[in-house]
């Protein structure tokens, strides 16, 4: 039981940490907000695409949505923004589906693809029908409108469901459903034939990463006083998500948060000292995504924890070093190995 | 009389859109290579043409063998560097690798050259031909031409020499073309090559009518697959019509809706015909993705 | 090698049948009209040339791809064009050329995949896993990832995973590629051990006759999409059209 949970657990360390480092000051408490709203975003598309597999460029669309459904009630119709979030949920859901059912029989390549015209349709739909800026009104210190003062009560808010995130991935990795996600990830062909529904299986994994996005994009509402189409549907907060998790770790409970601790904070940094190069932040990412993708398809986490473990050795005393037995002695693993690259570019 | 116009101006637009397909369709068709970047390539291009134009004052349609130079040595490099090892990689990883790629383009622009709308001031886009009632953009027109070339450049390049029949069969069957002695990693590296310069082309040629700024990239991407989705992967001929009529497309939402809505209405297009007829319009029924005609 | 005081094979269960099986590729008719019975137990090799169509017809029988004519009847029932899950759970299994389908996860978490067939529950599945696993006397490599295994673990992991799920009706899709000689031999043993055990019905596509005739009592010869042979084993491999269709037209007078 404590295995399972022993990383959401670390995950919620983390997150108290920050909790006191926002009680701090504003832009400190305003900083641990928006990457703890980034975690949360970075944990549905993980879902989806770090466990399943798919990679989905369109999660900007279930985040931009429920932005605009909650501010929009809230601002003409005086609507509580937690009613607007289960609007934005229901409506989150519903786009989901249709998305998913529609997409979800494509190919990788395509489905990315097709998931990155999303967003851009739904930023031009909305533009045409008259919205450009929202801006949430204002009603002071307010528990029942979701509005404070202060940005450390969103924080707090965002924290507890990123909280219930890392929780629910690490329950999801004991289930057969978070297995059956790990398999289609690994080789769909092969998980199908092995008994996985896996066109019904990719399609819960994109639910639940879209139910993560609608809430993150629920807090970024709120959080920001102000924001337009372009930037909530804009394919950058997708690929945000995607280097957050793929810096972080894909596949694992803790990458997303790691990931968003790794990206935000440091961008917020160069927001703020280098202003006159925008884009500086994201360039760094950028290069950090190109090494990721070249030398480990697990991100940073699994080779910071590598790199600890070797340090580690390499530090203790060097009586205590242990003896290094090979998985594997038989040169035909690796005959096998070098038949198996072979193999996978082959088509039957 | 409108829509008369409106035709022609998707054609005149359509036309470079067939040539963006066209390099997306041989990275794509003949290396399987995914090339996330592809659009972002399309940005650097027009930005060099910009900074050339900048520099010397020169007419763009000069500058675009300049252009064409520069692209095909940066093709020449990525290729070195970042496609040969990701070809054995994968799909996803290249996606991934591409996607890092196109961000550090992007953020360098935005970095280099502003977020701001650039463009070039040239009397190409201020003036047009006339022709019995309708108007041609000497701009747009000269896109034309430069497509057309381009086009039948590219086709008899594949259809009537050498070089074309070694892509041609490395595209069906890499390993059979190794067998017959064909350098595979050659015709590799040509088809990306010849990848980057066509979006250098498109790059240089639509600057001449539209301004540039980072955020256009995405749209290029994905105009990009659709391009040869429609068209029908596999089938040269296909992407010309169908760059035609996405321009077509475009053109007449703008006219009769609102000119916000005619990419909406292209990328909704794309996703249909994914879904709904895969092979696009001139493509063949068949599992496999070559280049054909 | 069938087991002693089984019944004679016209008297068993018919599992699969498929009636004028084909598939087109545009202009490529790459199986043509196949029908076949197999029954309950038998063992079966499907062998042809490279580009016979035997994996595109098993593809048509295992669901990987929809057959553009016939039947598929499985167990009695129209499976035509049903997806591999789907048969799947109806007792069907196949494995694919590629030896290691799931690099990295580990033994256990590659055969439990096949178990969960079976039940919801991970603990079962867990226990269903090591089970099949010790079947196959690799419950000591529960831990290790896949693609440390050695290529004849990988192939017995295989097997281990067909086992967990229960299924009954087997495809093996040259599972004998990449072994030496000896190697061959000791998995078909191992096969041989686990058909009779769980009483499986295998068809076993390869296209080197010679180590499928020790297993196999029946082969069907496949050639350019259609079945050309198809009968016990000693027969077919003498017979005529066979040869041909192996080594081309000037060995056939020798055969």
């Amino acid at each position: 039981m404590l295995r399972t949970y022993s990383a959401p657990l670390v995950g919620i360390a983390i997150l108290v940490v920050g909790g006191v480092y926002g009680a701090t000051s504003e832009s400190a408490a305003n900083l641990v907000a928006m990457t703890a709203v980034w975690a949360l975003m970075a944990c549905g598309w993980n879902i989806i695409s770090g466990y399943a597999g798919p990679i989905s460029l369109g999660q900007a669309a279930f985040f931009g949505i429920t932005a605009f459904i909650t501010t929009v009630l809230f601002a003409k119709w005086n609507v509580t923004p937690y009613l607007g979030l289960i609007v934005g949920l229901v409506v989150s859901l519903l786009l989901a589906t249709v998305i998913g059912l529609v997409t979800l029989r494509l190919s990788g390549l395509y489905f990315t693809l097709a998931t990155l015209t999303i967003p851009l349709i739904m930023a031009t739909l909305t533009r045409y029908f008259g919205y450009h800026e929202v801006a949430r009104p204002y009603v002071g210190e307010s528990l029942a409108y979701f509005q404070f003062n202060g940005s450390l009560a969103y924080y707090v808010v965002a924290a507890v469901l990123v909280a219930g995130a890392l929780l629910f991935t690490a329950r999801l990795e004991g289930t057969r459903t978070g297995r059956y996600f790990v398999a289609i990830r690994e080789n769909e062909r092969a998980a199908e034939a092995s008994g996985v529904p896996t066109f019904r299986y990719k399609f819960v994994a994109f639910l639940l990463g879209s139910v993560f996005a609608s809430l993150a994009g629920w807090v970024y509402s709120q959080l920001s006083f102000v924001f337009s189409p372009d930037e909530v549907y804009n394919p950058i907060v997708s690929v945000q998500a995607l280097l957050i998790v793929l810096i972080g770790g894909p596949g694992t409970v803790l990458g997303p948060l790691v990931g968003a601790l790794l990206v935000i904070p440091l961008g917020e940094f160069t927001a703020v000292y280098f202003s006159q190069l925008p884009g500086l932040n994201e360039l760094m990412y950028a290069i950090v995504l190109l090494v990721v993708a070249f030398w480990s398809r697990r991100g940073l986490y699994p080779l910071l924890v590598g790199g600890a473990r070797v340090l580690w050795i390499r530090l203790r005393p060097a009586g205590e070093r242990p003896v290094k037995t090979p998985a594997v002695t038989d040169d035909a693993a690796q005959e096998g190995a070098a038949r198996d690259s072979a193999e996978v570019g082959r088509s039957t | 009389m409108v829509l008369l116009q409106a035709l022609l101006n998707g054609l005149l637009v359509g036309a470079i859109w067939g040539v963006l397909g066209l390099g997306k369709q041989i990275v794509l068709g003949v290396i399987h290579f995914v090339n996330f970047a592809h659009g972002h390539l399309v940005l650097l291009a027009m930005y060099l043409a910009l900074l050339l134009w900048t520099l010397t004052q020169a007419d763009p349609f000069l500058l675009l063998p300049i252009v064409v130079v520069i692209m095909a040595g940066v093709g020449w490099l990525l290729d070195r560097v970042l496609v040969r090892p990701l070809v054995p990689r994968g799909e996803r990883a290249q996606m991934i690798a591409t996607l890092a790629l196109a961000l550090i383009i992007e953020n360098l622009a935005l970095m280099i050259a502003s977020p701001q709308p650039r463009s070039i001031q040239t009397w190409w886009a201020d003036t047009a031909l006339r022709l019995g009632g309708l108007f041609l953009n000497y701009g747009q027109l000269m896109g034309l031409v430069v497509s057309a070339v381009v086009f039948a450049a590219t086709w008899w390049l594949i259809r009537r020499t050498p070089l074309g029949v070694m892509i041609r069969a490395t595209s069906q069957n890499r390993e059979a073309a190794q067998y017959m002695g064909i350098n595979t990693s050659r015709v590799y590296g040509i088809a990306f090559v010849l990848s980057v310069v066509l979006a250098g082309v498109v790059g240089a040629v639509y600057i001449v009518s539209s301004p540039v700024d980072p955020s256009t990239a995405w749209s290029f991407l994905i105009l990009m697959f659709v391009v040869p989705v429609l068209g029908g992967l596999g089938s040269i001929p296909g992407t010309a019509l169908a760059g035609v009529l996405v321009g077509i497309v475009q053109v007449l939402s703008s006219t009769y809706l609102d000119i916000e809505l005619q990419n909406m209405i292209v990328f909704v297009l794309f996703v249909l015909f994914l879904v709904l007829r895969p092979q696009g319009l001139l493509g063949k029924a068949t599992d496999q993705f070559r280049i054909s005609v | 090698m069938s087991a002693a005081g089984s019944p004679p094979v016209s008297d068993r269960r018919v599992r699969l049948e498929t009636r004028g099986l084909g598939r087109r590729f545009g202009g490529l008719r790459a199986v043509r009209d196949v029908s076949v019975t197999i029954r309950d137990g038998e063992r079966v090799g499907l062998l042809g040339p490279n580009g016979a169509g035997k994996t595109t017809f098993t593809n048509l029988v295992t669901g990987d791809i929809k057959p553009t004519e016939g039947e598929v009847i499985l167990d009695g029932e129209r499976v035509t064009g049903f997806a591999p899950h789907q048969l799947f759970h109806r007792g069907l299994a196949r494995t694919y050329q590629v030896a290691n389908p799931f690099p990295s996860l580990t033994t256990l978490d590659a055969v439990m995949i096949g178990a969960f067939a079976g039940t919801r529950d991970v603990t079962a599945a867990a226990s269903a896993a090591r089970d099949a696993l010790d079947l196959l006397g690799l419950g000591h490599r529960c831990a290790t990832e896949m693609r440390n295994l050695t290529i004849v673990e990988m192939k017995e992991v295989e097997l281990a995973r067909i086992v967990a799920s229960g299924a009954s009706l087997v495809f093996l899709d040259e599972l004998l590629a990449g072994l030496r000689p000896n190697e061959v031999g000791d998995l078909l043993e191992v096969l041989d051990r686990l058909a009779a055990e769980r009483s499986l019905t295998v068809v076993l596509i390869e296209h080197l006759v010679g180590a499928v005739m020790t297993f196999c009592e029946r082969l069907i010869v496949m050639n350019e999409g259609a079945v050309i042979a198809d009968g016990p084993a000693a027969e077919v491999a003498h017979d005529k059209t066979v040869v041909e269709a192996y080594l081309g037209a000037k060995w056939r007078k020798d055969a």
